[in-house]
Formats: structure tokens, sequence, C-alpha cells
């Protein structure tokens, strides 16, 4: 048993030497590890039935391939070319958007940026409303919409990438799932609204002391 | 034969006396019969009916664990100079200390017991049909020392109390080299259990290099003090004289131990105090309260008032050797230790925990009622020991018939 | 009476054939053969006893008696053989039917070859919504009475990193101006005191890094909850208490099953979850995706890329435990 968490400890070192070694000597990674586990092939049940995206355009750790969860099923309002039959202005005054955002889109609200920095065609493809549109000026479906959020958030897009932001559903094993940016952030508001905390823990818990927000 | 003559005799010895002897052990009794309701009432409800939490983990038990290991060990101071040094003024007093020793010893089993919380299942302590985690455990070696030292104290006194209740004299090759290995064992005992909490980083209050020394600092202070008030009982109330001599040998080693005691209390305030750190939280938390949490406060500066008045009159010659200072003295000094070394140094430990959360700890009725039946048992436990050893050694208990 | 008597005699037997059998060597045959003893002088007693009992409790009682009889004398888990382990994983889902009137499916699954488990957590991401705290309740059958979390949630002051300085228990609407959050449980340490601790290696450290408790072998000193440097253990200081219907089938013996008083616990990154390469319950309700969870022997896995990419830190370094869960920020 000793022997065993020694073991364990003098792996921990050597994992942490691996990672500085993996930036430049990728393709002697030991992977094997990872192919036993059957990392890219199995898929958790908690995951089937998910819709979900491929990641176009960005690959995760070790360049591997991963998905996203889809935007559109989600999505309340989805189809805009209901009403916005004829392109939106090319260049709407700041206050002239205000107004139609306060008029039309009451429940949409505009705290991503300024109005000066965005409006709505910065990120809505003014020509086909059901698209979102790039820097470059090419449009991506909404499934995709973290395609449109990283040209900025490029530092959150690396780590989302990565691993490090965001989070990826149902386990740590098998076919790799992020939420899309959307799913957390509301595009429009992308800030976590305050809200009350869940529970509140008794200090100290004991059979005594079981009132909430015991004494500190 | 002869074990079965003893016991018979050794039993009819500890069921007759006086009428103070039986009122003293009824009360005793008594006591040990609340002491085990309450127990029974934690056995049914579980620790949670003690003062005791995942903040404070450890209360009244351990800490009344870890001043009687001090108790135990603190035969030695009798032993040694009575068999190593050959210090006849000693000798009379070594089979009281030893009966010291054992009372001490159950009852340390008895708190470590009452603090368990699966008790049925200890069995997994026994090597072989259970797992003995050592060396690894500090406090399996805790179980073994102490169970090593109750059984050398066990050992050794029968043997001399049975070989004079044959009317032989007890074979110095037998029972010499047992009591060397008992003076160290009793070393090995405190140092052992202060190891035990020594060696927690978690717990910076405890995981000090002074922890030991000052354990068996305290422990030499307290325990012969004990010993002094027992002996001074034995004195006055049986016919077993112990000499003046041992009074004042006894009395100079409770002198001297409490003085170092003193000295490395000083030197812990010096520490903890002079550039505090986030480590000093316990002691600050112990000595002056913190963020508005003072439940040790007053308790520890009572301690060391009285620690600090008993050492000083134990330290004046005159007022030593006057039996109605002395006595006091030790039992103030042997209260302030108490109060010192089980309530001031266990609960400190533990506040603030880890994670900087402050709670305070007192005890409840339970733990306070099973703590009392604990020493209840402890002390009938020696007073039966005494009452056995004392007509062997006057020479009044012999086998019948040579 | 008869049968009982046929029982007895039928023990006797069994116990008579095993202890005379020839055992190849080892320690593992002469362990069984005592624990064989012991279940003898159980099914002896037991038997006995149930003079008692029988005519008016009928033969489920008994069997439940028995059933118990053998777990307290069973061994630990990581000395049981196969069959051992088949046989009192069915005693407790057994008895687990007879408490709560629900069956429950306790697992035994190993650790996996080639995984160490590592955990970050994302000081910049957490907001203090403490969802973590309660799914991780709900998943792992702690006790409802007393509200034991293994997870605590505290609202730290900006500019220092003072655990001492800050709240766990802060009720009012989260983020709040001026703080950032930090959530500790079970670091699962490389290096881990509690398990050094332990008078009856009641609790050990698992190949893919969990540490793990063996509930019955517990005898509950709680020398490791003092020996734990990050408060991450937990005692049943009463029998804990939950509504049968709320209870979570899905366990593992290691895991999430229904513990008893006077027994310790603590958090095993959900290993019922986390073994079949499920997230921990954390993980999963964390609203924010502060939680990142994964195997550090994979170099394409999130929490490598965590360690290798961000700036990171973890609680008390100094005391050399080496723990596996790392704080970062974005």
């Amino acid at each position: 048993m000793i022997a065993r968490r020694w073991l364990a400890v003098a792996a921990l070192p050597a994992v942490l030497a691996a990672c500085g070694a993996a930036d430049t000597d990728d393709a002697a990674t030991p992977s094997s590890i990872a192919m036993s586990l059957e990392t890219d092939a199995t898929e958790l049940r908690a995951l089937r039935g998910v819709p979900r995206v491929a990641v176009e355009g960005i690959v995760g750790p070790g360049g591997r391939p991963f998905f996203t969860t889809a935007r559109l099923p989600h999505m309340t309002q989805g189809r805009c070319g209901l009403c916005h039959v004829r392109p939106l202005d090319p260049a709407p005054a700041a206050t002239g958007q205000e107004a139609i955002v306060r008029t039309m889109h009451v429940d949409i609200p505009s705290r991503h940026a300024p109005p000066t920095t965005m409006n709505c065609r910065t990120c809505h493809d003014g020509n086909d409303l059901e698209r979102l549109r790039l820097n470059d000026g090419s449009t991506v479906g909404f499934d995709h919409a973290y395609r449109l959020c990283v040209q900025c958030h490029f530092q959150q897009g690396r780590d989302w990438a990565g691993g490090a932001h965001g989070k990826r559903l149902a386990g740590w094993l098998g076919v790799r799932v992020v939420e899309n940016c959307t799913a957390c952030h509301d595009p429009h508001a992308p800030r976590f609204a305050p809200r009350a905390p869940e529970g509140t823990p008794r200090i100290p818990r004991t059979i005594r002391n079981t009132h909430p927000g015991g004494r500190r | 034969m002869g074990f079965a003559h003893f016991f018979r005799d050794a039993l009819g010895a500890v069921v007759s006396g006086g009428w103070r002897y039986h009122a003293w052990m009824s009360v005793l009794t008594l006591v040990m019969v609340i002491g085990g309701y309450a127990y029974w009432v934690q056995l049914q409800e579980g620790l949670a009916v003690t003062g005791m939490n995942d903040h404070v983990s450890w209360g009244l038990y351990i800490s009344n664990f870890t001043f009687l290991v001090g108790l135990a060990a603190a035969a030695v101071m009798l032993v040694m100079p009575a068999y190593v040094l050959h210090d006849v003024e000693f000798t009379k007093a070594v089979l009281i200390g030893e009966g010291v020793a054992v009372a001490a010893l159950c009852m340390c089993l008895g708190f470590v017991v009452v603090d368990l919380g699966n008790p049925l299942a200890s069995w997994h302590l026994v090597p072989g049909i259970g797992h003995l985690n050592f060396p690894a455990s500090l406090l399996t070696w805790d179980i073994i020392v102490l169970n090593g030292y109750l059984a050398l104290n066990l050992l050794i006194p029968f043997y001399l109390l049975y070989t004079r209740y044959c009317g032989k004299t007890p074979k110095k090759g037998l029972y010499m080299p047992l009591m060397y290995v008992s003076v160290g064992w009793a070393v090995a005992i405190h140092m052992v259990t202060a190891f035990l909490l020594a060696g927690l980083p978690a717990r910076p209050f405890w995981n000090s290099s002074l922890m030991g020394p000052r354990f068996l600092a305290s422990a030499f202070a307290g325990g012969p003090a004990f010993m002094i008030l027992a002996l001074g009982l034995v004195d006055a109330l049986t016919s077993y004289s112990i000499s003046k001599n041992a009074f004042r040998k006894l009395a100079m080693i409770v002198t001297v131990a409490a003085q170092v005691n003193l000295i490395m209390l000083a030197s812990e305030i010096f520490k903890e105090f002079y550039w505090p750190t986030h480590h000093s939280q316990s002691a600050r938390y112990l000595f002056f309260g913190l963020h508005g949490h003072d439940a040790l406060v007053p308790w520890i500066w009572t301690a060391i008032t009285m620690n600090v008045v008993a050492t000083l009159v134990l330290t004046i010659h005159p007022l030593r050797r006057r039996r109605t200072m002395l006595y006091p003295a030790c039992f103030v000094l042997f209260v302030a230790i108490w109060i010192e070394k089980g309530m001031g140094l266990i609960i400190p430990g533990f506040i603030p925990s880890p994670l900087g959360e402050i709670v305070d700890y007192a005890p409840t009725w339970v733990e306070i009622a099973v703590t009392m039946g604990i020493w209840a048992a402890g002390l009938a436990i020696f007073t039966a020991l005494v009452r056995v050893a004392i007509p062997i050694e006057l020479g009044r208990l012999r086998r019948p018939t040579g | 009476m008869t049968t009982r008597r046929r029982r007895l005699a039928r023990a006797v037997r069994r116990f008579w054939r095993r202890s005379t059998r020839t055992t190849p060597s080892g320690a593992v045959d002469k362990a069984m053969s005592r624990r064989e003893a012991l279940r003898f002088a159980r099914d002896a007693a037991t038997i006995a006893a149930g003079a008692a009992v029988a005519t008016s409790a009928g033969c489920s009682r008994d069997e439940e008696t028995l059933a118990k009889w053998d777990e307290h004398f069973k061994g630990n888990f990581r000395l049981m053989t196969d069959r051992e382990k088949r046989e009192t994983i069915e005693r407790l889902e057994r008895l687990a039917r007879t408490k709560i009137g629900r069956k429950v499916h306790i697992k035994s699954t190993p650790a996996k070859e080639g995984v160490l488990y590592g955990y970050a957590f994302n000081i910049g991401k957490c907001k203090g919504y403490r969802s973590c705290v309660e799914a991780c309740k709900k998943e792992n059958n702690q006790d409802r009475r007393t509200d034991m979390a293994y997870i605590r949630i505290f609202e730290m002051k900006n500019g220092k990193v003072d655990l001492e300085d800050s709240t766990a228990d802060f009720s009012h609407t989260v983020p709040a101006e001026g703080h950032f959050y930090l959530g500790t449980q079970c670091f699962q340490c490389a290096n881990p005191p509690c398990v050094d601790v332990c008078p009856v290696g009641a609790t050990w450290q698992e190949p893919d890094g969990i540490t793990v408790v063996d509930y019955d072998w517990c005898i509950g000193c709680r020398y490791c909850e003092a020996a734990c440097p990050y408060w991450a253990r937990r005692f049943n200081w009463n029998e804990p208490e939950i509504a049968p219907a709320e209870v979570n089938a899905n366990q593992h013996y290691l895991g999430n099953r229904l513990r008893k008083k006077g027994v310790m616990e603590k958090c095993t990154f959900c290993i019922q979850r986390s073994r079949e390469g499920r997230n921990p319950a954390c993980v999963e309700a964390c609203p924010t995706g502060a939680r990142v969870f994964g195997n550090l022997l994979d170099p394409n896995s999130e929490i490598r890329y965590v360690i290798e990419n961000k700036k990171v830190f973890r609680l008390k370094e100094d005391l050399g435990t080496d723990p596996k869960f790392w704080y970062y920020m974005d």
C-alpha cells in the first residue's frame, strides 16, 4: 500500500515533466495510454441524444477534433427571417439601433458592448438573419456561434478548445462534447447574472445547529 | 493453586474495610454508573451528543487521555530513583507509583475507547484478525506502547507482591531487567503520544519539536505531584508509612520539572507572539481569543496563574518543606497541568480549522459524565490496588499455610 | 428447531472442511481461515440466539441478523477475495433494500489502467452559486439531518488569499462586489497524511489516485480528520438520515453507498461516476464551467491543458502533500 502511494507520488512530477515536453515533441507523446482508454471511440450514455455539431476551424489538445452542443434546438426566437424579409440598414446610427431594439426587441438585452463598439450587424448577417457574420464577411449558422465569439475573445477561445474555459459534458472519457459559448453566456448579455446561492452551510455542522446560516 | 489463593485474598482485601472505605467506593461506583449511563446514551445516539464536531473533532476525552499518559509516565520518577539509582527511600513508594500508573493507563484506554465512533469494530486493531497499520500510524505505536507499559506495570508489582505474599524474596534477576525496561518505556509512552500530535503538519499548534519535551516536563511535574498527594493519603490513612525523605525528594522532582515546564511555556509564548504568523492563530485563540471567540481564555489564564503560583511556592525551600504548603501546591499544580495539557493543548489545535473557520468547543453533559465515570473507575482501580498492596507489604496478608 | 440444528451442523461441517483443507501457501489463506473461524462463531451464535427471535420475527428477520453478523466480521475491502467482495455487496444491497425499501446497485469497479485523476478549479469563474455543493450532497447520499457537505465555497476578499478572512456561510446575492470565490474539497493528495495516520488501514489511495475509506473497516478514531490539512474529511456524528426516495441508487462500495454513524467519509471525486468515465457531480453541476476534471496521464486531457497553459497554484504547497487539485484563473 505504502509502495503504491509512493509510486503515485513519484508519478506526479513525471506527469508534470511530460507536460513540458508535450509542446515540442508532440508525435512522441505516449498517446497509447489514451488509446487504451478508447478516448475517441467511447461515448458515454449521458451523451446520447445531445444535439451536437463537429467544431470547425478549431482543434482540441493534441490536434484532436471535438464537438460542441448545437445552438438551434435551444433557440426560442430562431426564425428571424419570418419578419426580417429585407436586409438590415448597412450602417445604422447608434441611436437608431437603440430605438429599434427598444421597440421591436424589448426582450433582448443589449449588454455585450457599448453601441459604439457593437451593433446588431456586428454579429448578425444583415442579409440573412438566420446566419451570423464573421469579420471576413463570410457567414456561419447559429450552431457555430463559437466561431464568431473567438474572433474577439481569442484567449477564451484558446482555453475553450484546450479545456480551461467552458464545460465538457457528461464525462472526462470518450467523445469530447463541450458546451457552445452561447449555452452558458447570453450573447446579448454575456455576464453571469447575480443570484442567491444554493443552501447555506451550517458552521459547525451539528444536530443542535440546525438553523440555516449558522454562526461564524 | 497459589494464584487462586492470592486472588481470593486480594478480593477479600478489596471488599472489606471501614465505613469510610465503603463510602468512598460507593461514591465512586455511583459516579461510574452515571458515566456508564451517559456512555450508553452516546452509543445509542452517536458522538453527536458530545460537544465535538467536524471542526473540533477531539475534545474532553482525548484531552484527558493525553494528560493521563503523562500521569502514567510519572511512575518512572519513583522507579528510577528506587531501583536504578538504588535510593532506598523510594522503594516503599514505588508500588504506589505503579498503582497510579496502572490506574492512569486503564483510564487512558478507557478514554480512547469512549472516543471511538465505532467501538464494535475495535477488533480491527488486533493483528492477525485485523490490520494494525504499523509503523506508519503513530496511533498504532501508541496502542503498542500503552498496552506494553500497562503489562509491565501489572507484571512487576504482581511479581513483587505475589512473592512476598508467598513469603519469599523477589529475585532481582527476574524483575530488575523489567524495571529498567519500564523506565525507558515510560519516556516512550509520553514521547509517542506527543509525536502522535506533533506529527500532524495540518495542525501548526501541535507540529512543534518542543511538543515531546514539554509533554515530559509537564508529566514529571503533574505526575509526581499526584504521587505526593496519593502517598500523603496513604501515609495518613494507613499504617504504611512513607519516609519524609521520599516526600522531600519527590517534591524536589516536582519543583524542577515545574520550573522546566514554565521555561518551555515562556519559550512557546515568545515564539508565538514576538512575530505572530498564521501558525500562531491557535495560540492567539487560546490566550486572547480570536474574532470574538474566547472560550478557552479564562481556562488557560487560570491554569497559568495556578502553575506560576504553585511553582513559586515549590521553589521556595521553607514553603515546600511544610506539608501544609506542599499538598495545596501539588494539588494546584496538578489541576493547572490538567487544564493546560488537556483542554489547553488539544482543543486549540483544532481552532481555527485548517481552512480558517473558528468554532468554539464546550463539552456536553454526556462527555462530562463519561469523563467523570472513567476518572471514578481509575480512582477505584487505584484504591483497590493499594488496598491489596499495603497489607502484603506490611506482612499482614500472607499465604495461609506457608 | 430441527432446521436450526441442521443449519448449525452445516456450519460446523463447512468450518471443518475449510479449516482442514490443504492451504497452498501465504497469508491470504491464513487470514481466510481466521475469517472462517469468525464466521463459524457468528453462525453458531446466531443460530443459538435465533431461538429467542425466530418464532416472532420469522425467516427474513433471521436472514437480516445473519447478514448483519457477516457484515460485522467481514474483512478489509482491500484484502477481500473477489468472492468475498461479491458476497458483501450482495449482503449490503439486501440490507439497503430492507432499510429503504428500494433497490440499490453497489459497484466495485476497480481503477482504470493508465488513469490518475486530477482536478482544476477556476477562481476567476466561480461565482459562489454553490450548485456544486447541493449536487454533491444529492449524489453522495450524505446525511441530510446535519447537511453534511464535502465542498466548501469560500468568499474571499480581493487582494489576498486568506481563508481565515473569508466566509463560507454567505447567503447574500452572489457574486458579491470586491470578492472572489474559492472552493475546497478533498484534493486527493498524492502524499496524503490522512492515509498514514489511520491505525487500521481503513483509508488508502487507489491506483487512480483517489483516497477512499472502507466505511465498514473504520473504527471512528478521527485521527485522519485531525491529520488532513485541508479539512476534507467528515465524520458521521449521528446516524445519517436520508429520505428513501432521495437515495442515489447508483453506488460504489468505496463511494456513495449508505454510511452508518461513527465512521469517516470523504469526497472520492464521485468514484461511482468517475470510474465510468463520467465527471463528478460537482463538475456536472457547475453553471460557470469553473471545474475541470480529467486524467493526468492523458497528455490531451483538459486537466493537462490547464496545468500546462494556465498559471496554477495549489493550497499549502509547503506541507508536501502534493494535492492533485489546482487553482487557476483566466
